[in-house]
């Protein structure tokens, strides 16, 4: 009954993702199919759908949420390019020998849900990564595949060599999360105080990578900080702000893309669900002053893009259609009606408290229009109103009206239908009375 | 909180189908799997399967409930049909018979959507037709019955504004109760009958359409127990358990009731001298049938076999609990059967509840709600 809860992805919308994702990974070569998910990257994040468990997705799966698109990444960045992946695998798996088909065979048929399988065989990759990308030198092709310079090739491999030396630590870490584990604190503070260990990037690649996987929980950021006052080291002492910097520029990166207008309705809301948890996350976040004024042009930034949208959908999507209707509108338009005011609703309450959500004055503007369209400007009958009503305002605002409407004079759809309900009598039906009483 | 009056403990098993309350259909997901009953001062309450995710079970006074959630318009309509908010309507006793018609009012209204609306009224026109050719049936039988025996036809008495017709006397007369109590009587048992069937269209009728869904869930659990593996095996196999159990006691008590309904004149003699008794066994079918179209309409609604399989558990969870005096209706039980009256495999997740937005969960009920209508007539 908690409201602030996240919405889970619409059947639909889900469907779809993992249909796609499917076809996708099915692909000998993705190439260019891939940037057919890349919208969708944000809410496969909350999905989690099973793929198949690769050598590439095992690789990188404990620190997926450092990946980014290319163009996004620059030299110092908290992140891993994504133009680099395909590359590195090539790199490692020619690194590594037979011991990658030995890994091949140990995947066979696995998927990405199979925690046994990532832990088990994640255990024999990510050291063996580690050592292969610390050992490596450029490859020739490395600026024609990736689009990236040489020397990034040093920054990407230095960062990523020793996140996967941690990933094995980060798992369990993030095993502990997911299960309640009374080991969570002194587990992240294992792994914080190892990742401080192997130097700057490594702090803050797991630091941000924490931040993320674990939105709420303020004791990543303290222990973080903490870490890093009690060194010396002026650039670990850098490392949670440039940590949370990563944070704050992926959820705007995700803010943007869930408005973007590239989703439908029902996909922008389930990422904006996603991102409502992450921006609740933040409000721990209080320990410079810089950071709280990037918070609040975030919060202002998703408040202000989300009514526009919805605004704009209200407008266009129910608002006109309802004026359109025929004087006898069918179940399947109404239906389809409704359905939309369903994923509109949804994508206005995704984010916000629901409290602020409910008495936004645009939607009681449109109860009002509700309300006082006669039956020749909107052909909907009283219970039909009051449907909508409670859609968009709450059931309490729809059986007010309800009321309201019992008594309202001269309205023919009050009259058929809006009745309050009364009880059953107890006999079937009048006429059998009256079949009994004529005899 | 003065709202929760009592938290049973998770092998909570009431004693009489009465004390467990009628299943409801309601549309507000926070409420999914709950059950109507009259309190010892008459109150409705709700009988909620753990509403926090928790084994046990909450009891809610209905007047306090709308504190605490948020209720769909539809079940406040629901409700409002058999409570005065604080006091069970008089005229309508929590029965599955009461319940459901009541349900059938409210979509037929149109608030649980048009789906919904449709539905309800076709289902209507067969529930009144059913309980007309009832009371046709038994108002015959007593003519027939007042003709063979040669009945005397009693004076009119004296002071009657309107004339009372020779029938209406000789009913009178053979009950020796005023005629006015027997054709009550006659309609009260026309509802019961309505639900069992009755005649050349009985099969339409709401408990033996429920009960053909039970034993086709039933056949087709069992024929694909062996491809279960885990928790979905062990929820199979109490789903295949209990619909056989159940779809055998509502298959004796349906044929049982049908069989009294044969011979009316005795039944309203009976009726007409404790109808409590007789009500209760022509109830019988009902009350084991009543909660199974939750579990039933999900495997009718799906598009496919695959799809109602993966909301096992939840059908497992929505399976009506048993209370004890379900047991001697039930007999004989062998020891597997037995344990259905105390433990389950699956109970509803938490997020099937909370969860979400609320509209979309709705949205989804709502359709359920149509498909059960539609389906099953309830």
């Amino acid at each position: 009954m908690t409201e602030s809860d996240p919405a889970p992805p619409s059947e639909k919308t889900q469907a779809r993702l993992l249909r796609a994702v499917a076809a996708v990974d099915m692909l000998p070569v993705r190439g260019p199919a891939d940037e057919l998910i890349a919208p969708m990257r944000p809410l496969l994040a909350v999905l989690k759908p099973p793929r198949p468990l690769t050598f590439g997705r095992l690789m990188f799966q404990p620190i997926e949420r450092l990946i980014v698109d290319g163009s996004r990444w620059h030299p110092g960045m908290t992140a891993i390019p994504r133009t680099a992946l395909l590359r590195l695998v090539m790199l490692v798996r020619s690194i590594m020998g037979a011991r990658a088909q030995q890994i091949d065979a140990m995947l066979a048929g696995r998927n990405s849900t199979d925690r046994e399988a990532v832990r088990k065989v994640g255990g024999l990759l990510w050291p063996a990564a580690s050592l292969a990308l610390g050992s490596a030198s450029v490859p020739a092709d490395w600026t024609q595949t990736t689009r990236l310079s040489v020397p990034d090739f040093t920054e990407v491999t230095r960062g990523l060599t020793e996140m996967l030396a941690l990933s094995d630590r980060i798992l369990a870490l993030q095993e502990d999360v997911a299960t309640g584990s009374a080991n969570v604190e002194s587990r992240l503070r294992s792994v914080l105080a190892g990742a401080l260990g192997r130097g700057e990037q490594a702090f803050s690649l797991t630091l941000a990578l924490l931040l993320g996987c674990m939105p709420g929980d303020g004791r990543v950021l303290d222990i973080g900080i903490e870490l890093a006052a009690a060194t010396t080291d002026q650039a670990l002492k850098g490392g949670p702000n440039k940590a949370v910097s990563f944070v704050f520029g992926e959820l705007e990166n995700a803010v943007d893309t869930a408005l973007s207008g590239k989703l439908e309705l029902g996909a922008a809301a389930d990422a904006m669900a996603a991102i409502g948890v992450q921006c609740a996350g933040l409000q721990g976040w209080d320990h410079r002053e810089d950071w709280r004024e990037r918070i609040r042009r975030i919060r202002a930034r998703v408040d202000s893009a989300c009514r526009e949208r919805f605004e704009t959908v209200l407008e266009r999507q129910l608002l006109a259609p309802l004026t359109r209707l025929p004087a006898q509108p069918g179940a399947e338009s109404l239906g389809a009606l409704e359905s939309i005011a369903r994923e509109l609703i949804r994508f206005h309450q995704a984010g916000r408290s629901p409290a602020s959500a409910r008495n936004d004055p645009v939607l009681l503007q449109f109860e009002q229009w509700l309300r006082t369209k006669s039956r020749d400007e909107l052909p909907l009958s009283v219970i039909e109103r009051a449907r909508l009503i409670e859609i968009m305002r709450g059931p309490e605002a729809g059986l007010a009206y309800l009321k309201e409407a019992d008594g309202a004079p001269g309205d023919t759809a009050a009259a058929e239908t809006a009745q309050p309900v009364s009880a059953p009598s107890r006999s079937p039906a009048s006429s059998a009375s009256g079949n009994a009483q004529a005899r | 909180m003065a709202s929760v009056l009592a938290e049973f403990s998770r092998l909570f098993q009431p004693t009489t189908f009465r004390e467990r309350g009628v299943r409801l259909p309601l549309t507000s997901p926070v409420l999914a799997g709950a059950c109507l009953r009259a309190s010892a001062r008459n109150e409705p309450e709700l009988v909620l399967p753990n509403p926090d995710g928790g084994d046990g079970f909450f009891v809610w006074p209905w007047r306090d409930l709308r504190e605490v959630c948020r209720v769909s318009i539809h079940d406040v309509q629901l409700l409002g049909c058999i409570t005065t908010g604080s006091q069970i309507l008089p005229m309508t006793p929590i029965l599955p018979v009461t319940v459901a018609r009541a349900a059938h009012k409210v979509a037929a209204s149109g608030i649980a959507g048009r789906a919904a609306m449709d539905a309800a009224r076709s289902g209507a026109a067969v529930d009144e037709e059913m309980a007309r050719a009832a009371t046709g049936f038994m108002l015959e039988s007593l003519a027939r019955h007042c003709q063979t025996q040669a009945c005397p036809v009693p004076a009119e008495p004296d002071g009657e504004a309107a004339s009372v017709s020779p029938l209406r006397r000789q009913m009178a007369a053979l009950y020796g109760r005023p005629a006015n109590d027997v054709v009550r009587a006659i309609e009260e048992l026309s509802v019961a009958i309505s639900a069992i069937g009755f005649g050349e269209q009985a099969e339409q009728a709401r408990v033996p359409r429920l009960l053909a869904a039970v034993e086709a869930l039933h056949e087709t659990v069992t024929a694909r127990l062996a491809d279960m593996k885990g928790t979905r095996a062990s929820c199979a196999e109490f789903m295949s358990t209990a619909s056989g159990l159940i779809a055998r006691g509502a298959q004796r008590w349906l044929a049982e009731a049908r069989t009294r309904f044969s011979r009316p004149v005795g039944l309203l003699s009976a009726y007409l001298a404790d109808p409590e008794p007789t009500t209760h066994w022509l109830q019988r079918a009902d009350w084991l049938l009543n909660g199974w179209c939750g579990p039933c309409v999900r495997r009718l609604a799906a598009t496919n076999g695959q799809d109602w399989m993966r909301d096992l558990e939840e059908m497992v969870a929505l399976v009506p609990m048993l209370p004890r005096e379900a047991e001697a209706w039930l007999t004989p039980l062998s020891a597997e059967e037995s344990r259905i009256f105390r433990s389950r495999p699956a109970r509803l997740r938490v997020e099937r509840r909370s969860h979400g937005d609320s509209q979309m969960l709705i949205a989804h009920e709502e359709s359920l709600r149509a498909a059960s209508l539609r389906m099953l007539g309830v």
